[in-house]
């Protein structure tokens, strides 16, 4: 292993985050993971799959630590987006209290918050992402949400830990 | 070609470390803020991670050990991050107790989730993690971390067209 594995990583990563914000500039797709599964991992997934296949200038192994590089950096991008794409009650609270003069009173700290806007908007971004959908007795999980609710609840349970408190 | 393999497992050995690890570190000790303990587990894992990777080399006599060493240093660290998040998703994501309260059969999902236990319970936190404090019925901002993040984002949303 040289670096040029890890440069290529960082220049594929690099490369698909520049056709992203492209994207997002010209049409913001709606929800959240699908659109960056495809930006961020299928789409570079392909990539290396194509360049070993029709392009093979490293061993097919060589191209795989290449892609760890990308996937680490993709991880780390993935999971900070949510954070840049929607208010984060805390990074709000933190932003308001900081522009007061002299801080903030609970009661003026949930003024910071529209009406509805700290669950309504999060049952819609779940539909749009295929996680929930309306049934007769009020919101019902498609397989990926239950699947999705399944594996948290384990993984709480796995570290000694309730459910989180949102 | 076993250099190579190796470089490719060792990462599912650090992610299943960190697992074991954090589940360890949240017995051991309860009273942690959560975020607090799973990122001193992750930054503390720095030392082993690499210890482990040039333990399972050395034998294999590797020329380059730097760009193997950087290849490490930037797999474990963002498997590392991509960790704190999946945790901080079952701590503190909307969406996630959602999900888990429907898939409960709490109501319809929204009926106890209340803003103002919400706004609550992050003011809780963020004085845990000793970024805000309270004196006088009033918060103010006490570390500077979280608010240079939180500042720092909302400059990258523009850049997106946000």
């Amino acid at each position: 292993m040289t670096f040029a594995q890890i440069g290529f990583g960082f220049f594929v990563f690099a490369t698909f985050w520049i056709l992203h914000l492209l994207w997002w500039r010209l049409c913001r797709p709606k929800g959240e993971i699908r659109p960056l599964v495809l930006a961020f991992l299928v789409a570079p997934g392909l990539l290396f799959l194509g360049i070993n296949r029709f392009y093979p200038f490293w061993g097919t192994l060589d191209l795989a630590l290449a892609f760890f590089v990308h996937l680490a950096l993709a991880v780390v991008y993935i999971q900070t987006y949510p954070a840049i794409a929607s208010t984060i009650p805390s990074f709000r609270i933190l932003i308001g209290v900081h522009a007061s003069k002299g801080g903030l009173s609970v009661p003026e700290i949930e003024g910071l918050f529209a009406q509805g806007e700290l669950i309504g908007s999060r049952v819609e971004l779940l539909g749009e992402d295929g996680l929930v959908r309306s049934g007769e007795k009020g919101l019902e999980l498609s397989s990926f949400g239950r699947l999705l609710a399944v594996v948290f609840l384990t993984y709480r349970r796995f570290l000694g830990l309730q459910r989180g408190q949102g | 070609m076993e250099i190579k393999l190796t470089l490719l497992a060792l990462p599912l050995l650090y992610l299943l470390g960190l697992l074991l690890t954090h589940a360890l570190a949240v017995r051991a000790w309860p009273k942690v803020s959560g975020q607090k303990l799973v990122l001193l587990v992750i930054l503390s894992g720095n030392f082993p991670s690499l210890g482990l990777g040039i333990f399972l080399l050395w034998p294999l006599r590797l020329e380059g050990w730097l760009p193997v060493l950087a290849y490490l240093v930037v797999v474990y660290n963002g498997l590392g991050y991509g960790y704190f998040h999946f945790f901080n998703l079952s701590e503190t994501a909307r969406r996630i107790r959602l999900l888990i309260e429907v898939y409960q059969g709490v109501g319809a999902g929204t009926e106890k989730y209340q803003p103002e236990s919400m706004v609550k319970n992050r003011i809780d936190r963020l004085v845990a993690m000793g970024q805000l404090e309270e004196g006088q019925g009033k918060y103010r901002v006490k570390g500077r971390l979280l608010l240079n993040a939180a500042l720092v984002l909302e400059l990258y949303k523009k850049l997106l067209g946000f």
